[in-house]
């Protein structure tokens, strides 16, 4: 979408180019990227990319980790894995032509990440304890009076959820470590942009995925930019972002805000589809956040299409802005619609209360600024009286 | 030399293999018949940019008897009606499918009315008779009426779908997207 | 309270067909009350006919996220209807939203839904939520029955342009005297005498 120039790049203010300079002037920095469901994260971080592989001197990697492994288990090193599986494919496609020192250390290191990656079969002795046994050794160990060697399987860290295993991440970090030389040997950096981490919405789980695979990263002076939930910004969470050189709100585009509306316009392949009027609404319904922009406009110009309508007609913006506000209707609680309504009237929205944080993290309350919130205007047009959410 | 005998026994001859060929039309199933038969007049439709309201005007009937009858536009054709198919041309179609459920569901009838647009009205009907008759020459039971009621023509045993291909991409004129 | 659109399954399968095959469209479909799954194959008949191609009816039930992303995948491009998502957790929820990504393929993927399991997929998985928009659907009924007023309305055109009554009819088709032309088939359907046939 950005090669066929349907993004439009100074949407947040050049938010892509700040943090590319920083990854690029200051190696080890650690960026993160916060914002809301469907606020445009993944486009600023490809925008960023984009930008470093114009630079002389930069090499960038973005990895959407979510679609390399399962991240919702308590899984250490996944990260590292991840990066290591694409800065191999990197030295590789660099260096395999060349001779000497150069192939000789993309050899010796693919074993050492595919096995951190994959996992390997390891053989280990096991000597007996100095009490006498009831049982026999099995046949087939290789035992003498002393001991017995037995294989276990060594999980990889593109796996799956296990239980707790031993997490040495100092090995992989030397081997990363001589690839990383390679690239400085021509006199490029290395940035590593991880796209999906925003996914792990809760703070803790956030912090389990990333504390130590960071700080190894830092050591090795690889630029880091990277999602993160919008949870980070409030409570007790706050602290997480102390950890980092800087952390970017990337706030919805106000809804009156005319280059929200251009957005539409590029996108939308037929002008005479959609009067100016729709326009304005879908952007005043979306709350600005672009994905929502983006179906709402796609439903409401299916529904004109399927009706035999010629163009986007109001009861198609309205049909659509509905079905995006039941939506966001479905499983909030009485106590949730009160704290909307509160927030609705009043300005107010209390986000020490869990339940309370869970509607900004899902969205049902748009994040203007550190002070501004709203409640989702398609949600907003929907909300029942408290009376009778409390009824059902 | 051709006398009324000998044209009703080339007739028959002809009729008896059309009346077989009938018999070999068959589905799986009177619904996934109905529902291609609607997804196909559905592709028609958005191809010819013609906004017919398909799910409103394609009608079914299924009997306890065994029978399903697939109805589009009125019984009748005696003017246009907004229950049936407007073809941008101007041209206008109504259809009736009659099906036996069984383990294969066999073809039992139908008729295909498309009128020409222009004053005349001209029309072509194509029609499956429920059986042969006992003067195919006059009756066929597989017949074309080109633009007469008393005249039926013979005509290879159609599938629903091949006489809507005839329809839609032979007589119908008008412009597609 | 607010309730999503009810659309026949015909048209549902249209709007899957505008989009296109590899769309990377995901829809949420919730059952009729009390109908369960028992509406999936009529709906995936429906989709069969538009889109030309077999959907794929996948039941979860039991499968960890790895195992969705690897059925998901193979092959990455046909429609999928997944089934067997009721007494999910929470959790599971989670896990299919952290795993988004690892879930898109270009074929459609239409999750089969009670009421319930979409307010835990609101709930739990806002990723997805987003993704999906507003294309979630309760599934209606067919609609395509003849009512009684349209059989009476067909009869009455019948009856005036062969100027014959129902009972005639009846008669000539019990004596095997029935004139050749299909509509009198179509007559004796209307009157619910296709025993005549």
């Amino acid at each position: 979408m950005i090669r066929a120039g349907l993004v439009i790049d100074e949407l947040h203010g050049s938010l892509y180019r700040h943090l590319a300079v920083r990854a690029d002037l200051e190696p080890g920095s650690q960026q993160l990227l916060v914002g809301g469901i469907g606020s445009g994260k993944t486009t600023e971080l490809l925008l960023a990319e984009s930008w470093l592989r114009s630079q002389e001197g930069a090499v960038s990697l973005y990895i959407d980790i979510t679609a390399e492994t399962d991240l919702s288990g308590f899984n250490e090193g996944a990260l590292l894995a991840g990066f290591g599986r694409h800065l191999y494919r990197y030295v590789l496609s660099k260096f395999s032509a060349d001779a000497g020192v150069q192939q000789t250390t993309v050899k010796e290191t693919k074993q050492a990440i595919q096995e951190f990656c994959y996992g390997k079969t390891e053989t280990e002795w096991v000597p007996y304890p100095d009490e006498p046994q009831d049982w026999e050794p099995e046949a087939e160990d290789f035992s003498d009076s002393d001991g017995y060697y037995r294989t276990r399987e060594v999980p990889g860290k593109l796996k799956p959820p296990i239980p707790a295993i031993r997490r040495d991440l100092q090995s992989i970090g030397q081997t990363l470590s001589r690839l990383l030389a390679l690239i400085r040997e021509q006199k490029s950096d290395v940035v590593v942009i991880f796209d999906g981490l925003d996914r792990l919405l809760v703070p803790e789980k956030f912090v389990a995925a990333i504390y130590q695979d960071f700080r190894v990263l830092r050591g090795l002076k690889v630029s880091v930019l990277a999602t993160a939930p919008i949870s980070i910004l409030y409570g007790a969470a706050q602290q997480i972002s102390e950890q980092f050189e800087r952390v970017h709100h990337i706030a919805p585009v106000p809804a009156a805000e005319p280059l929200l509306q251009t957005v539409l316009r590029r996108r939308c392949s037929d002008l005479s589809l959609l009067s100016e009027a729709n326009v304005a609404r879908l952007c005043t319904y979306s709350g600005g956040v672009l994905r929502d922009l983006i179906t709402l406009s796609r439903d409401a110009g299916e529904e004109a299409y399927v009706a035999g309508a010629n163009e986007v007609r109001d009861q198609d913006v309205e049909y659509s802005a509905k079905q995006l506000g039941t939506a966001y209707l479905r499983g909030l609680g009485p106590e949730q619609i009160a704290a909307l309504w509160t927030l609705a009237n009043t300005r107010s929205l209390n986000l020490k209360l869990p339940a309370v944080l869970e509607l900004l993290v899902t969205r049902r309350v748009i994040e203007y600024s550190t002070t501004d919130f709203r409640v989702h205007p398609a949600l907003m047009a929907v909300l029942p009286q408290q009376e009778e959410a409390k009824s059902q | 030399m051709s006398t009324i005998e000998s044209a009703r026994g080339l007739a028959l001859r002809l009729d008896q293999a059309v009346h077989r060929a009938a018999g070999e039309i068959v589905y799986d199933s009177v619904n996934s018949f109905f529902i291609n038969l609607r997804a196909y007049l559905q592709v028609q439709d958005d191809t010819l940019g013609a906004n017919n309201n398909l799910f409103a005007i394609l009608r079914r009937i299924d009997d306890q008897s065994g029978l399903f009858l697939t109805n589009l536009g009125p019984a009748i054709d005696a003017g246009d009606t907004a229950n049936h198919f407007h073809f941008p041309s101007g041209a206008r179609l109504s259809f009736g499918v009659t099906l036996r459920r069984g383990h294969q569901c066999a073809l039992v009838s139908y008729r295909f009315h498309y009128v020409h647009p222009g004053p005349e009205a001209r029309f072509f009907r194509f029609d499956l008779n429920p059986q042969p008759h006992e003067d195919p020459l006059s009756e066929p039971r597989c017949h074309l009426h080109p633009g007469f009621d008393q005249v039926r023509l013979p005509i290879p045993a159609l599938s629903p779908v091949e006489v809507l291909d005839r329809i839609f991409f032979v007589l119908d004129e008008g412009p597609r997207r | 309270m607010a309730d999503f659109a009810q659309k026949p399954a015909y048209e549902i399968a249209r709007r899957l067909e505008v989009r296109g095959q590899q769309s990377y469209s995901w829809f949420i479909l919730i059952a009729p009350p009390g109908e369960g799954e028992a509406g999936v194959e009529p709906f995936a008949e429906e989709l069969e006919a538009f889109l030309g191609r077999e959907p794929r009816v996948l039941d979860i039930t039991g499968f960890l996220v790895d195992d969705l992303r690897s059925k998901l995948q193979d092959p990455p491009d046909d429609p999928v209807i997944l089934l067997g998502f009721n007494e999910r957790s929470g959790e599971f929820w989670s896990s299919i939203d952290v795993n988004r990504s690892g879930l898109e393929r270009s074929g459609g993927i239409i999750f089969w839904l009670s009421a319930k399991g979409v307010s835990e997929l609101c709930t739990y998985a806002p990723n997805v939520r987003s993704f999906v928009g507003g294309s979630i659907f309760v599934v209606g009924r067919e609609g395509s029955e003849m009512s009684p007023e349209e059989r009476r309305g067909r009869l009455r055109d019948l009856a005036a342009y062969f100027r014959m009554n129902d009972d005639e009819v009846i008669r000539l088709a019990e004596a095997r005297k029935l004139p050749a032309e299909p509509e009198f088939v179509e007559w004796l359907v209307l009157l619910g005498r296709g025993d005549l046939v």
